[in-house]
């Protein structure tokens, strides 16, 4: 059994590093340019280039990590980008051990909490502090390194004496490290180093003036070097040691955003605005003041040709910049701005950019500066065509999308690459092979993830409210929730920046770290324990039998339940059979009821329930009329329900291994419900579908009242049960296969409806018990 | 009116329809059809050009037409829903009502026995 486990977990993992690797190639016609950068940066490291040309965001670890890579696999881009791809598997397992190492920190004092909540806005905000470039791989590894700084963060605050002196000088040599990867990570670093000592200066004051008088100094060179890296503008434009982040980074990123499905025109000159008919006279004014640098307010200004569905201009929007945003506060305020004055526009743009990669707005962008993939590779090879991948062309020219403002601090455009040829060659025909896959795997995980995370943000919701998962399994299920979440939560934030695309091939690390800091803030709540429940007995039984013509075996299944389970009463409901069932339960001298019309199978054994209830009885077993259960395995569940003294106990047939030969189609179900169940409530239930059940006083009452049983009482009933904290017991029987008469799940169409009605009803049910308060009327 | 009226007030449709799933007063099968309709709403007022789309792929020359003719055919659709639903109900009744019928009289003979 474990070997067959092991052999399992092997493949998912397999498998899961098989689609991680789609995820990952199918950003290759992006990355690729990347690594044609490292083309860039080797001319720089050999000397050919002048260091100025270097932009410092992007770090020397990149240069290091590539030279390495190509060491090892050689210099082919295939090699390059396989390299890459081992890198960033052995960044996912970096971020899932800290992860796991971290949940051991689950329970904490207050004041921790704080420091858990801090971390949590910080990584939160995370993405925006990032800024606008698009070196994919630094911007895994960086993070990662941060992800470790937490961890050892938290190890920090939980260790003594000298070990706790090696953790500090760790954090900061780590945080060292993460300047030499990614400049704009490092203001996060130097916030972790920051709470540290402030949890030194706090922890020790009481204990160690050694350390005291050592975090101070500390503590005010790490204000001082934070102060200066978040103060962009005041850098010059050469590269300088503090290092010099993007301005408007931000703003850059946002009216990208804004502007992916408008038009912008190629040439804005007076004349342009002359000529346009939609603009009105003043604003030709002002607008021409501004152009010609006599204007007070504003530096610039963006102007958008509002387009129809067949691109036709219909209008002009102008984005008035009053000057370049140098900071956070004032990109926020003015995306803020934006919010309030025009609504739609923000959103529109916002859905635009994410549905703009999968092609839903198929848009025939005459301005290259947008960075979005179009709809045929092709157009990258004809001119005025949006592009991302036009470095795969025929000329020598590198050409690259960028922002307006990067555009002007960059000399790339003049930068030859006439020596690149051979690789790129091979590149661009395993390109064009490949492509169609690439690009709809990229699609398909792109369309996938916001669902999922939206499935996984309402489990969490019911999960947190309802205090019945055990604490391990809690935290697994959390860890999916946090990696689902958080993607799509990092794919919204950088959806703003207007980049999303090289993003998304390192997108676990951020789901796992944003997540987690999530995971810390919502306290995982530890399983409640069992409540002294109101002394029950278990002595009275009833026996409901729901039959409807069921005339070759009731007699069969009553005489058996007579023999072997005396203690039960045995009520047969008659759901208004055709045939002579009844005439057969008169001579058998059976309790039976009758009812008037057909009610089904689900309303017939409510009709049981409630004749418990009206009779005071102690337990209901359900028991199937058509001969497939087996009387001793009913006493079985009886004896165990005894014992256990739970609410619920289900005969299963998948437990162990028996002889029930199910068939193929219905086992599939079953293995989908008992997934759904486990997923949704977090405790494994090997067949819902079972009618061999027991129920409890309790239960009796709940399900008596009307309007509650559905149509088809599976797994929806189940799940019910679990979320209101109801106790289910599984116990192994064996059944029969039904040898004579009609089954209920017949055909073709019937066995689909009852899917689709049963899936829809576990849905329903877990959203009814996400639960508001608040009532309209009674 | 601003598109994001329209955006709230499909919110609050849905909304409504959740909660009276949640208290019981919709039937399974039904709320399926009205609260996937709900989701169509909301999604025509996020993309109102949809519409537009859908529209040229079909062959409709006036969009908005396209949106009357769905309407149009879903009422139907629930229409007769309604009617078969309806059809069967009044025959549970009738024999309801028989069997009330008859039970009562065997509760007089019992009463009358008694006395």
């Amino acid at each position: 059994m474990k070997n067959k486990k092991n052999l399992k977990n092997i493949i998912i993992a397999i498998i899961f590093i098989m689609i991680l690797g789609c995820i990952f190639y199918s950003t290759l016609p992006i990355i690729a340019p990347d690594t044609s950068q490292y083309q860039f940066l080797s001319n720089i490291i050999n000397g050919n280039l002048p260091f100025s040309q270097w932009h410092s965001i992007r770090g020397f670890g990149m240069p290091v990590l590539l030279s390495v890579i190509s060491a090892i696999f050689g210099d082919t881009v295939i090699g390059l980008t396989t390299g890459l791809f081992i890198s960033y598997l052995f960044l996912i397992l970096l971020n899932f051990l800290t992860l796991r190492e971290s949940m051991k920190f689950v329970e904490s004092v207050i004041w921790k909490k704080i420091i858990y909540f801090i971390f949590s806005i910080i990584f939160i905000l995370n993405p925006l502090i990032i800024g606008y470039s698009h070196t994919v791989l630094t911007e895994a590894f960086a993070p990662t390194f941060i992800s470790l700084l937490i961890l050892l963060a938290w190890r920090f605050i939980h260790s003594e004496g000298k070990k706790s002196i090696f953790i500090y000088i760790g954090i900061i040599l780590t945080s060292v490290f993460v300047w030499f990867i990614k400049q704009p990570y490092y203001p996060v670093c130097l916030i972790i180093i920051f709470v540290s000592t402030f949890y030194v200066i706090l922890e020790t004051k009481k204990s160690g003036i050694k350390y005291f008088k050592i975090s101070l100094p500390v503590m005010s060179i790490v204000l001082l070097l934070l102060i200066n890296s978040i103060w962009h503008s005041t850098l010059s434009e050469n590269v300088s040691i503090l290092g010099k982040s993007n301005s408007s980074f931000l703003s850059s990123g946002i009216v990208e955003g804004l502007t992916n499905f408008r038009h912008i025109p190629e040439e804005i000159d007076i004349n342009y605005i002359e000529s346009n008919k939609y603009i009105s006279e003043k604003e030709k004014n002002i607008l021409k003041n501004i152009l010609l640098k006599n204007d007070q307010k504003y530096k610039d200004f963006i102007l958008l040709n509002k387009m129809n569905l067949k691109e036709e201009i219909t209008g002009v929007e102008v984005i008035y910049l009053e000057e370049d945003f140098i900071n956070i506060s004032e990109s926020l305020a003015f995306l803020g701005n934006k919010l309030l004055s025009n609504p739609v526009l923000v959103l529109d743009s916002y859905i635009s950019n994410y549905l703009g990669l999968i092609n839903i707005y198929q848009t025939n962008h005459t301005n290259w500066k947008h960075y979005y993939p179009v709809k045929n590779i092709e157009e990258v090879y004809t001119e005025n065509k949006s592009l991302g991948l036009a470095t795969f062309d025929e000329r020598p020219i590198y050409w690259w999308a960028w922002s307006d403002d990067i555009e002007a601090n960059r000399p790339y455009n003049s930068i030859q690459f006439e020596k690149i040829n051979s690789p790129n060659r091979i590149f661009i025909n395993l390109i064009d092979s490949v492509k169609p896959f690439f690009l709809l795997s990229f699609k398909i995980t792109l369309l996938f993830v916001p669902f999922v995370s939206i499935y996984y943000f309402i489990k969490s919701i019911i999960l947190f409210k309802n205090d019945i998962i055990s604490a391990s399994k809690m935290r697994v299920i959390e860890l999916i929730n946090i990696i689902f979440i958080s993607s799509f939560g990092h794919l919204m934030f950088h959806s703003m920046l207007g980049a999303v695309i090289d993003r998304y091939a390192y997108v676990v690390y951020p789901s796992v770290l944003t997540g987690y800091l999530l995971l810390l803030t919502l306290h995982i709540k530890e399983n409640k324990s069992a409540d002294e429940k109101v002394k029950q007995q278990y002595s009275k039984v009833l026996v409901t039998i729901p039959a409807y013509n069921e005339s070759l075996n009731i007699e069969k299944v009553i005489k058996e339940l007579r023999r072997d389970f005396k203690e039960a009463d045995i009520l047969v409901i008659n759901d208004n059979s055709t045939d002579n069932t009844s005439e057969i339960l008169t001579d058998l001298k059976v309790k039976f009821i009758t009812t008037p019309f057909n009610l089904r199978y689900a309303h017939a054994v409510q009709a049981g329930i409630i004749y418990a209830k009206d009779n005071d009885y102690d337990c209901v077993i359900q028991f199937d009329g058509d001969g497939q259960h087996i009387a001793k395995e009913a006493k079985k569940i009886w004896m165990k329900m005894k014992e256990k003294k739970c609410d619920v106990v289900i005969g299963s047939r998948f437990i162990e291994k028996t002889e029930y030969p199910h068939p193929f189609f219905r086992r599939v179900g079953t293995t989908i419900f008992s997934y759904m169940v486990d997923d949704l409530t977090g405790i494994k239930i090997y067949d819902p579908t079972s009618g061999l059940q027991c129920l409890n006083k309790e239960i009796i009452k709940h399900y008596s009242k009307l309007g509650v049983y559905p149509t088809f009482p599976d797994a929806n009933l189940i799940t019910d049960l679990l979320l209101s904290s109801y106790k289910i017991e599984e116990i192994p029987v064996e059944m029969r296969i039904n040898e004579q008469g009609v089954s209920m799940h017949g055909g073709i169409i019937k066995p689909i409806k009852y899917m689709i009605e049963v899936t829809y009803s576990v849905i329903l049910i877990s959203v009814k018990h996400i639960g508001w308060e608040w009532k309209w009327h009674e | 009116m601003n598109n994001s009226y329209y955006i709230i007030l499909s919110i609050i449709i849905i909304i409504y329809l959740i909660k009276n799933i949640k208290d019981n007063k919709l039937d399974l099968v039904e709320s399926i059809f009205w609260l996937s309709s709900s989701f169509v709403i909301l999604f025509l007022s996020v993309f109102p050009k949809s519409i537009d789309y859908f529209a040229l792929f079909i062959g409709v020359n006036y969009p908005p037409s396209l949106l009357f003719v769905i309407c149009i055919l879903f009422l139907v659709f629930m229409n007769f829903r309604m009617s078969k639903k309806i059809a069967k109900q009044e025959e549970k009744i009738v024999s309801l009502a028989q069997e009330v019928s008859i039970l009562k009289q065997r509760k007089n003979i019992e009463n009358r026995k008694d006395n």
